[in-house]
């Protein structure tokens, strides 16, 4: 993939995320899924969209992170090298993420696209307590004399994630947790078995980034037994992934206030861990963006999760709309399709009994025997008068698929009032009910009918002439037919004739003969005409099914999720979001193979 | 803070709130448990099941001479309330160690003069530590699990004990002071009880001379003014210096700057007198009935007889178009049969005739309507597939009772279905609870409406045919001389013939008449000619045919069909309001019933100088 490609690649990836982010916070109780979406954006954005933008791996970024009041400002000043972050006894004084970098040098890695999201860079120094999506960049001037990480790395201290305050800047927090090469996570004596800070390490783990832990303000004796206490009651609940636990104990007011001349003890063993953590950089680099695609690969059901409860509200209503076209089948099938006559087929089977009677000079005997058949044409013809019933009336197909359609409004209608306190799906569809979802329905339901009616036009004339225009066109057929009831006709008068002499009881006899087998061929003629009747009636219900029912389904189905509406976002970013990650990850695997070979 | 001047008497008072607090507790549990129309949401119900066993553990700790004032210190792991709890007892008596969380059970300190079994029972089973203090006699210290440790049964543990608290004495850190766990239960729990706060570790808090940010006790006292705490009770301590000075001894220490256990010591010691905790312990009842009457009135069901009204007038409307439809339908299932109705309405209306006429005409019917009584003995006849069976003899109310059902299977049960719906739908639109109506709607769906509508069908076929053979008016003279005339007429006519034939035969004038033998006939013809006249006259007079009397069948089915449905629907609305007139008779009696006792009390909060605790 090339440049562009990858960015409009990462682009969108990362802002389907970040919707569904919004998505999760505007609901209650999803702030956890809300979390997990942010790092998952933010790794996007800030590890793989750099590596595949052909960024240089160097500097690496070391976060430190921590509950209120921890000691994240001492140990960010002890890997700075200099007293640059107000150690500050306020909690959740640090509200936006502050970078720490080398006095001289340009800001290369600042400038690359995507960087850090929606966090905007400050211009101006500004205090560590301004609440805005910001992060800014302090330059410091280590003690040239003692080593500094600040050749090889930006070190960036970030607000906490235990006050009240702290759910508004959250994902700023996060967002440098997902930039991170390395962790250092502070714990004091009071918060190593906190609920909340525990989390978020767990967090950081899952994603695969290294992390430090840096256990400070304990006495120094206590310090042995508490970092076997956190090993035991907290790292040994997580998954791997610690790379060390190192201690600092409370410092004096001196210590703090020169960490590399006076806390050199501590300081040196963090700054080991973390150098070997950063060599080579290029490795390191590898690493996390590795952890990153696998987290997202392997995380991605457990993301998506975030939208369950939308996806299975949409699925509760297909299932209703489901229901409702069921019953709008059923009504049309039952108070239409079963008695509506055709009365075109009663036609098509006079005309197909007329076709079979004899053409040219056969006219002549046809007619002698239709003369013949006199008497039977007038029995049969006073027996059905009396016998018959009058059909019960049909009723006009519109009206009877219009009110059926409302049947259907209704039962959609009630759902939605039902459940509209259950979800927001349901409160959307309710106020769509409001301001003309039922109006657009029934203009798609207008559209639908003149469809099915120009498809149906002469869909019954066509089924009913194609009875005998079929035979039209089949002489040969036609003849055999003629043939054969006309030889049935003669066999049966001659052997009238023949078995009982020429009498005068042949004039009974005879018309009778004629009449049988007249009789007979009336009764097949009849079935035939009624199965392509059956047929007929079928094959309405599924072009009904297919222009009305079908498409109506379709449309209410997806009302919810067109039209702008938050749900048709939802549903795109639910269908792009694994495809994405796929892409994402043929491309990163391709371009860290080109760099091994 | 001092007991002398105030009269004790009213002391007791307290002691008396007690059975108004249980009458109040019992009101409640039975409404509860009672099944209730109007839904609940979960969250009221939660909180009023709360709220019960609120009043009744309030209802028992008031029913003493002396009430107990219990303290809790409430804070995240690590903060130091079990050293603040040494540090009062000048003791070892809870766990404080660096190992988070540190004390997982629930630790009671409190003076040997209490007797266990007087206990709250869910502190009964906690650390009991007993002591002597004088000073401490009335009150409770409660040292509890944390709220914030990964170890999340310890919150189980806290939340179990809290509603037993009178004051909480919130303790926090520099670095826990503003941790949302903490804050979050402290705002759950802040209309319920009396809160101090204990700003621990203090030395922490002063740290390096800081040139940026708040201090915590100011940013602390600030959060707590926006959230009505005007002027709260903070202390400042440095609990581990008093725990080691006890440890060592006594002997000297060095007290960071506005350090203040001592104030905190002096406040639970002289501060919360007798006077104090009766107000205390008012303000929490207080409190309890205030929110009580909060929920209580969200769990009000509105008055919904307007709606009701209003849904009334929407739904005639739709029950009028449903009644033309429905009757529209089973006129339909009726149209193939009638001749079968026709030939009904000629046998009934020939039990006004008598004699030949009578003969005359049953011969005549017979013979018209030989086909549609002779149809269904006829075998192999091919016959409609959802065709009404009619018996072989007629029997009115089982051919009704067909007709409706295949009505019903072809267009009434799903139109029955689809009224429901449209019924809920028009009432939702004028704002009356969908929840409230949809299972009476539903269920009046379900009633039988196949026997319904077969019943209607006979009775408004009986009742078009009594109109038919009983008219009105002009009709009426008509009818009554065309019997008249058909009653006698024939008989006359043939007796007529007869004596003229007689004569003639005898022939007393003797104008010599030749009888022949086809004369004999004559009377008979004439019989026939005057039968045939009267059956015409009766048909052209009194016609009877199924188009006539279709329209009228139908209206009356109408009239009659949207009867039935007004009286199985419209009601509903109605109804429903009037149950929730009466739910909400109940919950407005509970409300007035906790309002007096509130009022009652509100006296006593005033008596001592403990608003500091309170916020607005």
């Amino acid at each position: 993939m090339d440049q562009p490609a990858t960015r409009a690649l990462t682009t969108q990836l990362a802002d389907d995320l970040g919707w569904l982010e919004a998505h999760c916070r505007r609901q209650p109780g999803q702030d956890l899924q809300a979390g997990w979406l942010r790092l998952a954006a933010g790794l996007v954005r800030n590890c793989i969209g750099p590596l595949l933008d052909d960024q240089p791996p160097a500097p690496l970024h070391v976060a430190v992170v921590g509950g209120a009041g921890a000691g994240k400002s001492t140990v960010a000043n002890m890997l700075s090298g200099a007293v640059a972050a107000e150690a500050n006894p306020q909690a959740g004084f640090t509200r936006h993420p502050i970078a720490y970098t080398n006095a001289n040098g340009v800001l290369t890695w600042s400038g690359h696209y995507g960087f850090l999201g929606p966090l905007q860079r400050l211009a101006e120094p500004s205090p560590s307590s301004l609440d805005a999506d910001v992060y800014q960049v302090r330059r410091v001037s280590a003690d040239p004399a003692s080593t500094s990480l600040l050749r090889d790395f930006v070190v960036w201290d970030c607000p906490d994630m235990t006050t009240w305050a702290a759910a508004g800047y959250v994902p700023r927090l996060l967002e440098v947790a997902a930039l991170a090469d390395v962790i250092v996570y502070v714990a004091s004596d009071e918060r190593y078995n906190d609920e909340v800070p525990t989390q978020f390490l767990q967090l950081l783990l899952q994603v695969g980034k290294p992390v430090i832990v840096c256990l400070l303000k304990m006495k120094e004796a206590d310090a042995p037994a508490m970092v076997a206490h956190f090993k035991k009651a907290v790292q040994g609940k997580l998954p791997g992934g610690v790379v060390s636990v190192l201690t600092i104990p409370f410092l004096s007011a001196a210590e703090l206030a020169d960490p590399v001349r006076n806390a050199g003890r501590f300081r040196i063993p963090l700054l080991n861990q973390v150098g070997v953590l950063g060599e080579p950089t290029a490795a390191a680099r590898t690493r996390t963006v590795r952890g990153a695609i696998r987290y997202l690969d392997h995380a991605q059901e457990h993301l998506l999760s975030a939208a369950r409860e939308d996806v299975r509200a949409l699925e509760d209503w297909r299932a209703v709309v489901q229901n409702g076209r069921a019953e709008f089948d059923n009504r049309y099938r039952r108070e239409y399709l079963t008695s509506a006559r055709f009365r075109r087929f009663d036609e098509a089977l006079v005309r197909l009994l007329d076709m079979l009677e004899l053409p040219g000079v056969g006219k002549l005997v046809s007619g002698t025997l239709w003369v013949i058949r006199t008497p039977y044409r007038l029995v049969k013809g006073f027996l059905s008068r009396a016998l018959s019933r009058p059909d019960a009336p049909t009723m006009p197909e519109q009206p009877i698929l219009e009110e059926a359609l409302s049947g259907w409004l209704d039962l959609l209608r009630k759902e939605a009032a039902r459940r509209a306190d259950a979800h927001l799906l349901w409160a959307h569809i309710e106020t769509g009910f409001a301001d003309g979802l039922a109006q657009g329905a029934r203009e798609s339901f207008e559209q639908c009918f003149r469809g099915f009616q120009l498809s149906m036009a002469d869909e019954v004339d066509r089924t009913a002439r194609a009875i005998y225009e079929d035979l039209e066109k089949n002489p040969g057929l036609l003849n055999t037919l003629r043939g054969s009831k006309f030889a049935m006709d003669v066999a049966a008068i001659t052997a009238t004739l023949a078995a009982g002499g020429i009498n005068w009881h042949d004039f009974i006899l005879v018309p009778l003969a004629a009449s049988v087998t007249q009789m007979l061929v009336e009764f097949l003629g009849k079935q035939y005409v009624e199965n392509q009747r059956e047929l007929a009636r079928s094959r309405q219900q599924l072009l009904m099914a297919q222009y009305i029912s079908g498409p109506m389904e379709e449309w209410l189905t997806s009302w919810p999720t067109t039209g702008g509406s938050a749900f048709e976002r939802l549903q795109q970013a639910l269908r792009r979001i694994p495809e994405s990650v796929r892409q994402l990850e043929r491309a990163v695997r391709g371009r860290l193979q080109n760099e091994t070979s | 803070m001092d007991n002398g001047g105030r009269p004790t008497d009213q002391i007791p008072l307290l002691r008396t709130l007690a059975p108004a607090l249980r009458k109040l507790e019992h009101g409640l549990r039975h409404w509860l448990d009672t099944r209730r129309r109007y839904p609940l949401s979960t969250i009221t119900h939660a909180t009023l099941e709360g709220l019960a066993v609120d009043l009744k553990r309030q209802a028992e700790a008031l029913d003493v001479d002396r009430p107990l004032l219990v303290v809790m210190l409430m804070g995240g792991t690590g903060v130091g309330k079990s050293t603040l709890l040494n540090a009062l007892a000048g003791g070892n008596i809870a766990q404080a160690s660096f190992t988070r969380p540190t004390t997982r059970d629930p630790v009671v300190y409190y003076h040997e003069s209490i007797k266990p079994d007087r206990l709250d029972p869910s502190l009964r089973h906690c650390r009991l530590i007993p002591h002597d203090r004088k000073e401490l006699e009335h009150k409770i210290l409660v040292d509890t699990p944390d709220l914030d440790s990964n170890d999340l049964a310890n919150r189980d543990k806290l939340q179990a004990v809290l509603p037993v608290a009178d004051i909480v004495l919130y303790v926090g850190s520099q670095e826990k002071y503003h941790d949302r766990l903490g804050w979050e239960l402290f705002l759950q729990q802040r209309r319920r009880r009396a809160f101090a706060f204990v700003l621990n570790k203090w030395d922490r808090c002063l740290g390096p001379t800081t040139v940026t940010g708040l201090r915590p006790d100011e940013d602390l006292l600030r959060d707590l003014q926006t959230e009505g705490f005007e002027n709260p009770l903070l202390f400042r301590t440095c609990a581990q210096l008093w725990v080691d000075r006890v440890k060592n001894n006594g002997g000297d220490m060095t007290r960071p700057m506005g350090e203040q256990f001592q104030d905190l010591v002096q406040w639970l010691e002289m501060g919360l007198t007798r006077l104090e905790i009766e107000a205390i312990k008012a303000r929490g009842v207080s409190q309890l009935l205030h929110q009580l009457q909060d929920t209580l009135r969200s769990a009000c069901p509105p008055d919904l007889h307007e709606r009701a009204d209003q849904v009334c007038n929407v739904w005639e409307d739709i029950l009028r178009e449903e009644a033309a439809a429905d009757s529209e339908v089973l006129l339909n299932t009726l149209e193939p049969y009638q001749r079968e109705i026709e030939h009904h309405f000629m046998v009934e209306g020939q039990k006004r005739f008598r004699g030949l006429m009578a003969g005359y005409l049953q011969l005549f019917t017979r013979m018209k309507y030989a086909g549609s009584t002779l149809r269904d003995r006829i075998p192999f006849l091919p016959r409609a597939r959802d065709a009404v069976k009619t018996t072989t003899s007629w029997d009115l109310s089982a051919f009704t009772r067909a007709c409706s059902d295949a009505a019903a299977n072809r267009h009434l049960d799903a139109r029955g279905k689809a009224l429901a719906n449209r019924l809920l739908v028009t009432a939702d639109g004028q704002g009356f609870p969908l929840e409230l109506l949809a299972d009476p709607v539903e269920s009046a769906v379900k009633l039988d409406w196949r026997q319904r509508h077969a019943h209607a069908l006979v009775e408004v076929l009986h009742d078009v045919e009594q109109q038919w053979a009983k008219p009105t008016g002009t009709r009426r003279w008509l009818q009554v001389f065309i019997v008249w005339m058909a009653n006698w007429v024939p008989a006359l006519a043939f007796v007529a013939a007869l004596v003229m034939l007689l004569w003639r035969y005898f022939d007393p004038t003797s104008k010599g008449y030749n009888v022949q033998l086809l004369d004999v006939f004559l009377p008979f013809v004439i019989l026939l000619v005057v039968l045939i006249i009267l059956q015409l006259l009766v048909a052209l007079l009194l016609p009877l045919r199924w188009g006539t009397i279709r329209g009228e069948f139908q209206r009356q089915l109408e009239v009659r069909l949207r009867k039935e449905l007004a009286a199985a629907y419209l009601p509903i609305p109605a109804d429903v309001a009037e149950l929730l007139r009466e739910e909400r008779r109940l919950v407005e009696q509970m409300q007035n019933e906790t309002r007096e006792v509130a009022v009652w009390l509100e006296g006593r909060e005033q008596a001592a100088s403990i608003a500091g605790l309170y916020g607005k």
